[in-house]
């Protein structure tokens, strides 16, 4: 074999896994978005079709207009999904951004267990926290509340954040801090005008990290909350099955229209991410 | 412009007194360089006075004002510091403009302030630029137009110099010493490297352990040196210095240095020696001190060459006096002796320094 034909087959080996891995991502995702087009009887056909004889939008409607009244409908669920990470986000980054400076710049007695104690919340599965979280919200009345979920949120995206904001601080210079003081600024005003707008790359990475984990967490959501008006999306799609009925096409449609933020949010900031994460990882 | 007075200093770090009660009184207009090695305490000291570290004894004055308790932004300083601290998400334009709207210069002032440091500098067309689009040399430039546009009572330079290249960092030191003259600047400026403080102060303070070991002119440093260490550390290459025991021979005190036994010839040195409190001593000599001479002149020294380094316009030549390697400046730039070469030394002694081995001081 030649040099050139060598490339050539490392090329298609190379190319070959990648498209696999990416059937393997996508095929899915588009069997969820064919099935939420098909009617119930389609659904089932052997051998399966990819492209819908009768595509219709059914199920669509179904989700947005319930006939039975004890489910919610999808608006309702998406817009508790999109307020609880839109404020979830907001409130892990005004802690985690004063927090993960403090843990970059700041020496104080027990500054090293505290860290610990921050990424140590990684350690322990999730759902080990619930009971005593739906303790705590019981007495603090939090159950079946917005506010119950945002702060049982702050549980796992928060370690996180403080994690990923303070690699972005350890790779600022501190003279930067220190000319700003000189040149006029008070520390907290050197925090705000010179760190905060370098760290703008860094908060969108751990805002959309946070945004992502809550607008996907289910667990949490399902105990925590009890009315329909209260679900989240995720909660909401696992009322499609009851003991009697499977509604898939109610589900794929839900999980459809689900997916659609996550993706678009990706889409748009993507670079800007990917750019985010490695610029934090390497200091200069 | 104003004069700074460091009054008993101290700074400690659990058990270390990194500086270790400092007192220097910097004139108005004045260049005074600390220098000393890595963990000496210099730039703490310079930290201490820009306000960025807390002082745990002693007090600062800048002009008539006791500092020691105000905010960095409150003290009327500019800084430089070595990895020049540009902000990266502003243009020159604005890192310039930055400390002058932090002090609410009007508009047509602050603009008038950027041109003339953009001038002196020449940055004008550097202006509209982010700092990553700049090599070493020209944000350097930028960081001092930073600290001239302030128009401040002192100028703090931290190591400004160590991160351009060899060519560059003369040309700037050069710069910043003219800079220093043109502006009228009280400047305090820290550097490890003597070279640098020798060719730019008015006054030098060399550090050691927290302590300032010697405060002075570059001459005075140089042909009087306090103690062992600021011998050493001065000069280039550093001075000789030669562990060697006083002994008397036939009623004749003598040098011995290894197994050399040096009969010094002059009154002066037979004084330093009549002045030493133990027999223990070091000799201190500078490589132009010590003369390669002809085979044969008496009271002279044999000895080997060890190595030999031509730069050019200087040959210096490396051998053993007693079990010391010392430099010596050959005559003749063109000498080129292998190793073990023999050649014959002979001590200047008038310019030969005694030092107590004990505590480190000189003699005199």
């Amino acid at each position: 074999m030649t040099r050139k034909q060598r490339k050539a087959l490392h090329a298609i080996v190379v190319y070959s896994l990648i498209a696999l891995l990416c059937l393997f991502a996508f095929l899915p995702m588009l069997w969820m978005a064919s099935t939420s087009f098909k009617t119930s009887s389609e659904q089932f056909v052997s051998p399966p079709r990819w492209i819908p004889h009768n595509p219709t939008f059914e199920h669509y409607t179904k989700i947005f207009f319930p006939t039975r009244l004890s489910s919610g409908s999808f608006q309702i669920y998406f817009f508790n999904s999109l307020f609880i990470s839109f404020m979830t986000t907001i409130l892990a980054l005004i802690v985690a951004l004063p927090a993960s400076y403090a843990f970059s710049r700041f020496s104080f007695p027990g500054k090293d267990s505290a860290y610990f104690a921050v990424l140590a919340r990684n350690m322990f599965p999730l759902i080990v926290f619930l009971i005593p979280l739906f303790s705590m919200m019981r007495i603090l009345g939090w159950i079946n509340t917005y506010t119950g979920l945002i702060v049982a949120y702050m549980t796992f995206t928060l370690p996180l954040a403080i994690w990923l904001l303070k690699g972005f601080f350890d790779g600022i210079p501190t003279e930067l801090e220190k000319a700003g003081r000189i040149d006029g600024c008070s520390r907290f005003g050197a925090f705000m005008r010179l760190i905060v707008p370098l760290t703008a790359s860094g908060m969108t990475a751990a805002g959309v990290n946070t945004f992502i984990q809550a607008w996907n967490e289910y667990g949490f959501a399902r105990q925590l909350t009890e009315s329909a008006s209260m679900r989240t999306i995720p909660v909401g799609l696992a009322y499609f099955f009851t003991e009697n009925t499977s509604d898939w096409g109610g589900l794929m449609a839900s999980a459809f229209l689900f997916s659609v933020p996550v993706v678009i949010l990706f889409m748009v900031i993507q670079r800007f991410f990917i750019a985010a994460l490695t610029q934090g990882a390497v200091k200069q | 412009m104003a004069e700074v007075s460091l009054k008993n200093i101290v700074k400690t770090y659990g058990d270390v007194r990194a500086v270790d009660d400092v007192s220097l009184h910097i004139h108005d207009k004045e260049f005074v360089t600390l220098v000393g090695p890595s963990g000496c305490g210099k730039t703490t000291t310079l930290h201490m006075i820009a306000g960025l570290i807390d002082l745990d004894g002693g007090h600062i004055f800048i002009g008539k004002r006791d500092v020691s308790e105000l905010d960095p932004k409150d003290r009327d300083i500019a800084m430089v510091f070595q990895n020049y601290a540009l902000y990266p998400h502003k243009s020159v334009r604005d890192n310039l403009l930055f400390p002058l709207r932090m002090r609410k210069i009007d508009k047509n002032t602050a603009d008038q302030r950027i041109n003339r440091a953009a001038k002196i500098l020449s940055i004008e067309q550097l202006l509209d630029r982010k700092p990553k689009q700049l090599s070493g040399g020209q944000q350097q430039r930028v960081a001092l137009g930073r600290a001239i546009v302030r128009d401040p009572a002192v100028f703090l330079m931290d190591e400004p110099l160590s991160n351009l290249d060899a060519k560059l960092r003369l040309q700037m030191r050069t710069e910043i010493k003219h800079l220093q003259q043109e502006l009228q600047a009280t400047m305090i400026y820290v550097t490890h490297d003597q070279i640098e403080a020798m060719t730019m102060s008015d006054r030098i303070a060399v550090m050691d352990k927290g302590k300032v070991q010697q405060f002075g002119t570059p001459d005075e440093l140089f042909n009087h040196p306090n103690n062992v260490f600021v011998a050493g550390f001065i000069g280039n290459p550093p001075m000789n210095l030669i562990p060697a025991q006083i002994v008397s021979e036939g009623g004749d005190k003598k040098l011995r240095m290894g197994q050399i036994t040096f009969a010094p010839q002059s009154a002066r040195v037979h004084d330093l020696i009549n002045k030493a409190v133990g027999d223990k001593v070091v000799v201190g000599l500078r490589n132009t001190a010590i003369h390669m001479v002809a085979a044969g002149t008496p009271s002279a020294i044999n000895t080997q060459v060890y190595t030999v380094e031509p730069t050019g316009d200087v040959t210096y030549v490396q051998a053993n006096i007693g079990d010391k390697m010392c430099t010596i400046s050959s005559p003749d730039v063109a000498y080129r002796g292998r190793l073990g070469d023999p050649i014959t030394l002979k001590l200047d002694e008038n310019r030969l320094y005694l030092f107590d081995e004990l505590t480190g001081k000189a003699i005199v």
